[in-house]
């Protein structure tokens, strides 16, 4: 057995692929999903391999698209949507959080709606005011749903497959940046998979816990390298699953170090920092030194061409709260 | 088509039986049993009975809301009465009432109760039959303000486009609550929308139930061998958009005149008596074993437990907890 190193993208492929083969319910459905391939490759070959009726190529109808695979996973299928710009979620919401999440308690909860709502999302250096959002907070607690969020190649992999293989609808956001960033993937035959609701500790430390995701994840290991030469343990935790939360993972982390930052570059008011803030703060306050800080995208418009890196937190913003933090003992 | 006498009765029955619950829905309401939103479907019979009397086995119905009696026929007596009125025992344990059921087996839904949105549910039934090469179609019903729904237009797109299994109804009554389709778009046969889909379609007279019947069977049969069409029925709504409301956008001449001239259950039971294929007390017998039907269902239904604040609020009603196939 060879282990393979893949960009992430490709690695999303591959997930898609190996589930394709293993269970014959599970298709794909979107925009652009066939020769094409999706802007981003992650459907490339797939047509080729199993066909139109399980690669289906849709006109630009997010609306309907969305509710007819909800259909689909009632009926008995896997459907994997493909909705190209996550932050086209905004049209697609109604099907993934009102209809896909809300149809097990329906049935009385006898039916399950194994789908997968697929996209990337997050600024990459043009996409602008249409195409940047993070949006994992407009569905933050929203009943029957799974919010996935996968920070490297290896756990888009077996995080994708996961969420292909659970019987709950998963939002599964994936990030524009994520996609050239290579790692080892395992071969197939290991059936490798990331539990659903576990975070992943990336870092150890005991002065003080980062919880970040995706780009921040990146961003806030290399603040961590950075401020352990300057004599500060950071932790840092990447929660993978968004919704619902890791909150035991969380909570040891917070009793070690007694500091806590979450950081996220969608909007920080508003956003998924203030559930877990308000969630170790109930849980463990006794052992905080300071109130959990909050990291988040500018509350302004994400502008376009590259100006959008000014509306993300950077580097400063989370060191700066480290040593803010650092203050309390 | 022709029709057996016993066919006549039974399209007679299915008639009365929906004419009867919705008044009987609201005579128990008003004895103080079963408080919920009534959307009564008095007066548009016609439309439903023709398209339920057409279904096969096979064949899915996604029917438009106001239908609530073919609705019953279709989910069980019972088991749609327990449901409607939250009842434990019930398949959807009732949690789901009236306006958002699904029954797998009996092959009938209208899983959501945003307007539109269950059309998009229709044609994934019928994606999903063209998928497994399953024989049968999907009779997917709008009305005429849903029609006006983004969904809608998207997936009539793509049913044309997919050639999906798929006959497609719009029941008319011109009313979207309260707002006249003059007033909602452009056109007066709202089928005409079709050709802009590519599909084809015509408009009739919805209070004729053979009417009804013979153009749905027509569209039903070419829609199991892939091909999708839009039919138009006109009909009337006697009520207001919910049991209660005044309806002061109303002219109430509309609803007299529909009432004397367009009951499609007061014509067709004068069909029969006039062509003698039953006479006066074999009607009678028909109406009084529905009457019987209806109210068995509603008292099944209020004697029946509901659940508790706990049961309510099992998480195992929301996820699925036993983990990844």
């Amino acid at each position: 057995m060879k282990t393979r190193k893949m960009a992430a993208n490709k690695a999303i492929n591959a997930a898609l692929r190996e589930e394709m083969y293993r269970d014959d319910n599970v298709y794909v459905i979107g925009e652009d999903v066939g020769e094409f391939g999706g802007i981003w490759g992650a459907t490339a070959g797939l047509l080729n391999e199993f066909g139109k009726e399980r690669v289906i190529c849709t006109p630009m109808s997010e609306m309907a698209f969305g509710t007819m695979a909800v259909a689909t996973a009632l009926m008995g299928k896997r459907p994997v949507v493909d909705m190209m710009y996550a932050n086209f979620a905004s049209i697609f919401y109604e099907s993934i959080a009102l209809e896909a999440a809300q149809m097990r308690f329906l049935s009385g909860g006898k039916k399950s709606v194994p789908i997968v709502f697929r996209g990337a999302q997050g600024i990459s250096g043009g996409g602008g005011a249409f195409h940047s959002q993070c949006v994992e907070s407009w569905f933050l607690g929203r009943p029957g749903l799974i919010v996935m969020c996968p920070s490297t190649a290896l756990d888009a992999y077996g995080m994708l497959k996961t969420a292909i293989r659970n019987d709950n609808p998963v939002l599964f956001l994936e990030n524009i940046r994520l996609y050239a960033d290579r790692e080892t993937v395992p071969p197939v035959e290991e059936n490798y998979t990331v539990p659903v609701g576990k975070a992943r500790i990336f870092r150890e430390g005991t002065d003080v816990t980062v919880i970040a995701s995706q780009q921040m994840l990146k961003l806030s290991l290399r603040v961590a390298d950075e401020m352990e030469e300057q004599g500060v343990s950071t932790e840092v935790i990447d929660p993978r699953t968004i919704w619902p939360y890791d909150i035991d993972t969380f909570c040891d982390s917070a009793r070690k170090t007694g500091r806590v930052i979450v950081v996220h570059e969608g909007y920080r008011a508003g956003g998924y920092g203030g559930e877990y803030s308000a969630a170790i703060t109930e849980r463990c306050m006794k052992a905080l030194k300071a109130p959990v800080t909050r990291i988040g995208g500018c509350n302004t418009v994400i502008p376009a061409g590259l100006l959008d890196a000014h509306v993300v937190p950077n580097e400063e913003e989370v060191r700066n709260a480290i040593w803010q933090l650092m203050k309390s003992q | 088509m022709e029709y057996t006498k016993e066919q006549y009765l039974q399209i007679y029955g299915w008639l009365y039986f929906s004419r009867r619950y919705e008044e009987l829905s609201i005579e128990y309401m008003l004895a103080g049993k079963g408080k919920v939103m009534y959307h009564l479907a008095t007066g548009e019979e016609a439309v439903s009975i023709g398209i339920y009397s057409v279904l096969g086995e096979d064949d899915w119905l996604v029917p438009h809301f106001r239908a609530r009696p073919m609705i019953a026929l279709r989910y069980g007596l019972r088991d749609f009465a327990a449901e409607v009125h939250s009842r434990s025992n019930a398949p959807q344990l009732g949690l789901a009432g009236g306006s958002h059921f699904m029954h797998f087996e009996n092959r009938v839904m209208i899983p959501s109760a945003m307007i539109g949105q269950p059309v998009a549910y229709g044609a994934g039934i019928a994606l999903s039959m063209k998928m497994d090469k399953k024989p049968g179609c999907v009779v997917i019903g709008v009305g005429d303000g849903g029609l006006n729904e983004g969904v809608v237009f998207e997936t009539l797109n793509m049913i044309a486009a997919w050639k999906l299994p798929v006959a497609f109804y719009i029941q008319n009554n011109s009313l979207s609550i309260s707002t006249d389709h003059s007033a909602a778009t452009g056109l007066t046969n709202l089928a005409d929308r079709a050709k802009g889909y590519g599909l084809p379609s015509a408009s009739y007279d919805g209070n004729d139930v053979f009417l009804v019947a013979e153009v749905m069977r027509e569209a039903v049969e070419r829609a199991r061998c892939g091909e999708p069409s839009v039919t138009e029925f006109f009909t009337t709504r006697w009520e207001g958009h919910f049991y209660g409301d005044p309806s002061v956008y109303r002219n109430p001449a509309v609803v007299e005149k529909a009432k004397e001239e367009r009951d499609g259950v007061k014509n067709n039971r004068n069909f029969l008596l006039g062509n003698h294929i039953a006479a006066e007390k074999e009607l009678l017998a028909v109406e009084m074993e529905q009457e019987r039907l209806i109210r068995d269902s509603f008292d099944y239904a209020f004697e029946s437990p509901e659940l508790t604040r706990d049961e309510v609020r099992d998480p195992k009603l929301v996820w699925a907890l036993e983990g990844t196939k």
